[in-house]
Order: structure tokens, then C-alpha cells, then sequence
């Protein structure tokens, strides 16, 4: 059965035990990042010195919170006063806490037995306990960033659920990056009583979710996780990243399968299994997750590149050749529509390489043509921001307003920022992904190409490569939802 | 007698030879004639053995027992202890169920109930019972293979226990005699298991494993006895689903492999699908089971027929339990 979690989520008030007023400490780190992200719950600083921290009256004791005001306590003090306070919390009608203390599991034999006798206490009192020695939870529709460490991130539909705290920061920051935005983030911690699969189970009925991102290193029971995740992920779409993959290596010299079955493998065929989108790294684990929560699922793995020049394209194709994307043939009727619309140079075929030919309506134009071709699953759109690139120089470069610059530095940067609006607009109203790659999201992130998919919210790739890959997420999730009669 | 290449096994053996009577020799076994003596490499790589002057083997933890017991003394009771159940569980450092890999012919009448198409065979104990087998199946047809199977015999290839392309009953009755006279005191119960030899020039290989984290997982592999070095396998959690099986087989690298070949048909992918099928129900219903090899799985037509199989049973085990945490 799912836990509710929304006290953890979405409190309707915050205790915070541990605050004092050094801004070194995590308890007043905490507050301070309850308070700056704008969470509009009420706040409940205790600590042992009396007065004011930010603002806010910190309180001696637990027994000082009205009863019923906090639904959630975080909790920074150190391990030996945590029994006492999680009672205290509870009797005031708390029905969630995050643990960040360290000193359990993680600390030796008196850690193991502090932490079973937090997990008998989550149970006798009823709470959610996240943690221990996690770094805390972020949740956008309440903007709630309660973490003893940075960064808050846009709101957005990515959930994040890691077994490791630092990871969650790194993801953060990539969502704040790329400005595909993040609904839930929590560090599991030592996971004593919720695991990552108990945020799986609620991410999957939070209507703030489009996605789930996990990252795992240790599986504790690998079968009973299995059985939890498969019928989650015949819903929404989750990422996963792997660490700790490389002890797997070492296999007996003989050809049987006791010896051909490393952990990674089997791991890995669980995912497939299980319907699981397995990345490489936390990086890619972002991407992939980003692509789903900004692309429909394409219905098919017929793929058509649209680029402004050749290079990208080729990497495009060659990058598919390790997918189970195809580089369709160009269907005739489409060669010929686009053919009114370019000079002779263009490529006319798949890649569509516009070869510098493309005027002020082509590209939206050609988008919306291929992406709305019945045998086109998806479109890999290339060259973003070019333009704009060259209008950076010119108006960094000493002629500039003169000579006519101005005028045409104006049109590049308001080109780009067409392009980036319509890849976004024709593939929400086809149906048809449109992902999008240019280094410049990465080199010139103020480029307006790349910067209109930021404020869309919209995963621009650093690399045809990589938006490929991506892609070939999406297209392998649909052909495993097909294969079960779960997507038509 | 012990393994003189590993370094505790030499040490222990010091330790004991230190304290047992001259009238106990300590060797290592890369000194002594080993068929003398009635052991194998294969049995003593992995044990250490205490051999009694009737000729009586005792292996492993129950070998450095029975040196203990006979040190005498407070040790004498110490080895006396360690060769009586459950001290004896104990010192093998593991549960007292011991697996038990089933011979050849048990194993093929196993995945042959649950649906897996091997190769026709017949079994007898001796050789007049072959043949007489045979000539009531008329599946099994010359050229024939013939192995001595039985449960303690783990190598049959490396002993020449499997004789190929027999092509007549004079050839076959020969051969039936020679590998029941091939067999060792060691050996235990044996049987002659005679089949059709099959051809392909494909050949894959299909198991089931039992890992510590995921319980009962079905692997299928290309490659056969290359399948180590090809290393191009795939594996799910048994057991699994019509769509399952179809995507292990499209997860494959070697998909050209599978297609047609040097003048054979496609794998049919229905039959293979239906044969990583049948092995998770076999996994499923069999008491026990630990672990299932079939290897090589060759493709004869595009079919896939098992000419090999070794299935692995932990006698102790609760049946069906595991798979329904």
C-alpha cells in the first residue's frame, strides 16, 4: 500500500529542531532555505537559545507549537534528543519528519541499534520518517526547499528520489541549468523506514509528476523491488541511475550461466523488465528524464534530422546506428514539399541538411511538415542559435549599430528564438517529439536559441549525440508500453 | 592429503602432520599417483581428503575431522566432534543442504516434461538395455552420441565419457562397453544415455540462476561452449511473459546471428521464446532447483533443440517458496 507522503511534500507547516542563530549550522542552513525559496506553510524554529533567527522566533520546546500548526518537524539535532522530539512532534498532530542527523546506520554498532529503535518509533507513532543522515526534501508546489544544503530548482515535472544526498543537489542544478524543472526531490539517506521505491509508489499518483529519476547503489531485496516498480512504471516513465556497477566484472572462466550472470546484467535485464529506463550516468539520468518530462512518446522509431549543416546531422546518424532509432528515407511527397521551400543545395534526403538555405519562415515550416508526416515518429532538430552566434559577434565587434548591424543582429537573435518557440509549439500540437541539440546551451547559454528553450522549460541537448540517445529512451519506453498493449 | 598449491590447505596440513602419528602420511596431492588412490583431479581441487588404510575416502571438512580426531588427545575430541552432524554443518562454513547437480538423463527428462525439445533419447544401465531401447524409439536414429552420465560425474567430455558420430549397433554396443568399463568407484550410480546427434551450425545457450539479490533469473546467451568469450547474453527475472522472451532474444547483439544462416532458416523466435518459457516453468514447478544449464542449444532448422542439459537441486529447499516473496 502507498504511504502518504504528503505531509512530507506538501506540509501545511514546518517544525525545525537544531536552529540557532550561527549561519554555519545546518539547523539555521535549513530554515534559511525553508525561508528563501518562499514557502508559504508556517515555520517553527526550535532551538535551545531563545530570541530571533531571520525573523523568526525560535521557540524553547516543541510543547510551545500549537497543536495541529505542523504537519511536518526537520530534524537537525543530534541523534541522542531525536526520540524525545519525534514523540513531541507527533503529539502536536506531526505525521512526517526528515532526519538529517547523521550518527546511525552509517556510524557503527550503536548506530545500527539507534536506527532499529527509530524505525520501531515511526511505526508506534504512525510517521513518514525520511532519512536519517539525508539532506533533506524539496518540493515546488509548495515551494519547499527544506535541505540543510543547495539549491532550490524551477518548478517542473521531474520527481528525484536518491540514495545519495550530493546526487540530489547535482540534479538540482542541472534542472536550474537547463530550466527543466523539478516537482519533488528527496535524499533517501539511510532510507530506515521510507525506501526509494515508497517515493516511486507516491510519485506515481502526484499530479505534479510527469517523471520519476531514482538513483540506486545498494538494492536490499532486488526481487520485492521488482515486484513494487513494474506496475508503477506501466504508468509514468521512471529514470534510473546505477552506481557501484563496476564490481560486477569479475566472472568464472566457464561458459555456463551461473558465470555469464554479473549483477549488472541481471540488474540490467530487470530494468528492461520492469519497464525501468536505465541510464549510464547521473548526468544522462537527467537528460533522459528531462526529454520525458518535456516530449510526447514518439509511436514509432522512424526519425528525421532537420539541421542547418552537415557535421551535426552526420552524428546524428551515426549516433542512431547504436539505437533503436532508424534515419528513415525521406517519404517522397515530403522531399518534394520541401523542395519548394529551399535552394537546390539542400541535401534532399534524410538528414535534412537546409545547407544555409533556410529564409525567414523556412525552418518552422519544414518542422511542422516532417513532424506532422504520418511516416515520421520523430524529429532531431540541429544548429540552433547559429544565427545568434554570429549576431553575438557582430554586436561584441567594433562596427556595430553601424553598417546595417544592428538591424540584422535583431533579426538572427529574433530567428533563433523562433525557432527554439515553434521545435516547442509543433511538437506539443502534433504529438511529434522535436528534441534539440546545440553546444551552445552549454558555451552561450544567453544565446536566444537555447535561452527561449530554457524559458520553456525545455530540454535543450549539448549534442546531437546525446539528444539521440534521449530520443532512443523515449522510443524504446513506447515499443516496451506497445509490446505489453499498454500505448497503441 | 590436500591441495599443496593453496596456502591454507598447506598450512592446516602442517599443523596436523605436526601432531599425527608417523604412521599418517601428509601429502600434498600434486605428489602422489592419483588414479592409485582412486581420486580425480577434479575431486580434489576442490577438497581436501583423509583416506583410511581400507581404502575408505573422507572428504573435505570431514577429512581435517577425521586427521584431528586422530591427532588424539583433547583434539581427538575435537575431530570426533567435527565429523558428527551438526558440528559437521558447521565446519563446512555453509547450510547443511549441499546442492546436487542431477546427471544428464534425469536433467533431460526434466525439461523435456516441461515442454523443451532435446534432442531423442534413450537411457539403460547396461548395454543390452540400450539397445534394446532404441530399437523400440524410432526417433533415436544413427549417427548416435553416447555418454556415461550419472550424478557425481561433472566432466564428461574431459574423462572421454561422450563418443560421437556412432553409426551402427555393432559400434554402439562396443562403445556402450567401453564407457561402462570407464567407470570409477567415485562415479556412483551411472547410466548410458545414447541420442540422435543433431546438427547446426548455431548453437546458444539457455540457463536459469538463482541470485542472492533477485531470486530466479533466465539467461539466455549466444555461443554454446563460446558463450564466456562471446559474452552476449541477456537475462530477466523468472519467470516471464510472451514479450519478455521476445525482447531477450531482440536484446541480443547478434541478431544477424539469428537471422538466416549459411543456408539454415531464421531462429524461429516463437519456438526459442517458447523454450526460455518452458524453463522458467520448469524453474517454477521443480523442487528445489537451483540452477538449469542447457548448453549448447543447437538450431537445427531454425529449431532450437537442447543436446545438453544440468540441472542443479538443493534437496533441503522449501519448494516454490523462493519465487513468491
Amino acid at each position: 500500500m502507498t504511504r502518504d507522503l504528503s505531509p512530507l511534500f506538501d506540509p501545511e507547516g514546518i517544525i525545525i529542531t537544531g536552529v540557532s542563530s550561527h549561519p554555519g549550522k545546518f539547523g539555521f542552513v535549513t530554515l534559511h532555505n525553508i525561508l528563501s525559496a518562499g514557502y508559504r506553510g508556517r515555520v517553527f524554529p526550535i532551538g535551545r537559545e531563545p530570541g530571533e533567527v531571520l525573523g523568526h522566533h525560535v521557540h524553547g520546546s516543541i510543547d510551545d507549537v500549537p497543536e495541529g500548526a505542523a504537519d511536518m518537524v526537520f530534524i537537525c539535532t543530534p541523534r541522542r534528543f531525536n526520540e524525545d522530539l519525534l514523540r513531541a512532534a507527533a503529539a502536536k498532530g506531526v505525521r512526517a519528519a526528515f532526519i538529517a542527523a547523521a550518527g546511525y546506520r552509517e556510524a557503527g554498532p550503536d548506530g545500527v541499534e539507534a536506527e532499529r529503535r527509530l524505525v520501531a518509533l515511526a511505526h508506534e507513532l504512525g510517521i513518514a520518517v525520511a532519512g536519517p543522515n539525508g539532506q533533506g526534501v524539496v518540493s515546488t508546489p509548495s515551494s519547499m526547499c527544506a535541505q540543510i544544503v543547495a539549491p532550490y530548482a524551477p518548478a517542473g515535472g521531474i520527481a528525484i528520489a536518491s540514495q545519495s544526498g550530493n546526487f540530489v543537489s547535482t540534479l538540482l542544478n542541472l534542472a536550474r541549468h537547463t530550466g527543466v524543472g523539478v516537482s519533488r526531490a528527496v535524499a533517501a539517506g539511510n532510507a530506515a523506514v521510507l525506501g526509494i521505491v515508497d517515493y516511486l509508489e507516491w510519485f506515481a499518483d502526484d499530479p505534479a509528476t510527469r517523471v520519476s529519476l531514482i538513483y540506486v547503489e545498494t538494492v536490499d531485496d532486488g526481487r520485492a523491488m521488482f515486484e513494487r516498480i513494474r506496475p508503477l512504471a506501466e504508468g509514468k516513465p521512471i529514470v534510473v541511475v546505477k552506481g557501484g556497477t563496476s564490481a560486477a566484472g569479475a566472472r568464472a572462466a566457464a561458459s555456463h550461466t551461473g558465470a555469464l550472470a554479473s549483477d549488472d546484467r541481471i540488474f540490467d535485464g530487470m530494468c528492461r523488465q520492469a519497464g525501468l529506463i536505465r541510464a549510464r550516468d547521473i548526468e544522462e539520468g537527467f537528460e533522459v528524464a528531462a526529454t520525458f518530462a518535456t516530449q510526447p512518446l514518439p509511436r514509432g522509431n522512424r526519425s528525421v534530422i532537420v539541421t542547418s549543416a552537415g557535421g551535426w546531422g552526420v552524428a546524428a546518424v551515426d549516433a542512431m546506428a547504436d539505437t533503436t532509432l532508424t534515419p528513415v528515407a525521406l517519404p517522397a511527397d515530403l522531399r518534394d514539399a520541401i523542395d519548394r521551400l529551399l535552394p537546390p543545395r539542400w541535401s534532399k534526403s534524410n538528414p535534412i541538411d537546409m545547407a544555409g538555405g533556410e529564409t525567414r519562415d523556412t525552418v518552422p515550416e519544414i518542422l511542422e511538415m516532417v513532424a506532422i508526416h504520418p511516416d515520421v515518429d520523430s524529429v532531431v532538430f540541429l544548429g540552433l542559435g547559429i544565427q545568434s552566434n554570429t549576431a553575438e559577434m557582430m554586436r561584441g565587434g567594433p562596427f556595430h549599430p553601424d553598417f546595417g548591424l544592428e538591424r540584422i543582429v535583431g533579426f538572427h537573435e529574433r530567428q533563433d528564438a523562433r525557432y527554439a518557440e515553434a521545435a516547442v509549439e509543433i511538437s506539443e500540437r502534433t504529438g511529434t517529439p522535436i528534441v534539440v541539440a546545440t553546444e551552445l546551451v552549454n558555451t552561450n547559454p544567453d544565446n536566444p536559441g537555447p535561452a527561449a528553450m530554457r524559458a520553456a522549460g525545455k530540454m535543450c541537448h549539448a549534442s546531437a549525440g546525446r539528444a539521440v540517445r534521449s530520443l532512443d529512451m523515449l522510443t524504446r519506453r513506447a515499443t516496451w508500453l506497445r509490446a505489453r498493449g499498454l500505448a497503441t | 592429503m590436500f591441495d599443496g598449491d593453496c596456502g591454507f590447505c598447506t598450512a592446516s596440513a602442517r599443523w596436523i602432520k605436526r601432531r599425527l602419528p608417523d604412521s599418517v602420511a601428509v601429502e600434498p596431492w600434486q605428489s602422489l599417483e592419483l588414479e592409485e588412490i582412486g581420486l580425480s583431479r577434479d575431486g580434489i581441487s576442490a577438497a581436501a581428503w583423509w583416506i583410511e588404510d581400507s581404502g575408505r575416502h573422507h572428504r573435505a571438512h570431514m577429512a581435517i575431522g577425521h586427521a584431528v580426531h586422530a591427532v588424539g588427545g583433547w583434539w581427538g575430541l575435537v575431530g570426533r566432534a567435527m565429523v558428527t552432524p551438526p558440528i559437521s554443518w558447521l565446519t563446512t562454513g555453509r547450510p547443511p543442504h549441499v546442492t546436487v547437480t542431477l546427471s544428464e538423463a534425469e536433467s533431460r527428462r526434466i525439461v523435456t516434461r516441461h515442454g523443451i525439445a532435446v534432442s531423442p533419447f534413450v537411457t539403460g544401465s547396461t548395454t543390452d538395455q540400450v539397445v534394446a531401447a532404441m530399437a523400440s524409439d524410432p526417433e533415436v536414429v544413427y549417427p548416435l552420441v553416447a555418454k556415461l552420465c550419472g550424478r557425481s560425474i561433472a566432466h564428461k567430455t574431459e574423462r572421454g565419457l561422450v563418443r560421437l558420430r556412432i553409426a551402427d549397433e555393432a559400434s554402439l554396443r562396443t562403445t556402450c562397453d567401453e564407457l561402462l568399463a570407464a567407470a570409477r568407484a567415485d562415479d556412483g550410480d551411472v547410466e548410458l544415455l545414447v541420442s540422435t546427434m543433431v546438427a547446426g551450425n548455431r548453437e546458444l545457450i539457455v540457463g536459469l540462476a538463482t541470485d542472492r539479490q533477485f531470486g530466479l533469473v533466465v539467461m539466455l546467451g549466444v555461443g554454446g561452449i563460446l558463450a564466456e568469450a562471446i559474452a552476449d547474453v541477456s537475462i530477466r527475472l523468472a519467470p516471464i511473459e510472451p514479450a519478455d522472451a521476445a525482447e531477450m532474444i531482440g536484446d541480443l547483439s547478434s541478431q544477424a546471428l539469428l537471422g538466416a544462416f549459411r543456408g539454415e532458416p531464421a531462429v524461429d523466435r516463437e519456438s526459442l521464446a517458447h523454450t526460455l518459457m518452458a524453463l522458467c516453468a520448469a524453474g517454477q514447478a521443480e523442487p528445489g532447483l537451483v540452477s538449469a544449464d542447457i548448453n549448447p542449444l543447437i538450431i537445427v532448422e531454425g529449431v532450437p533443440v537442447a543436446v545438453d542439459a544440468l540441472i542443479e537441486i538443493d534437496p533441503s529447499a522449501d519448494s516454490g517458496e523462493r519465487h513468491d516473496r
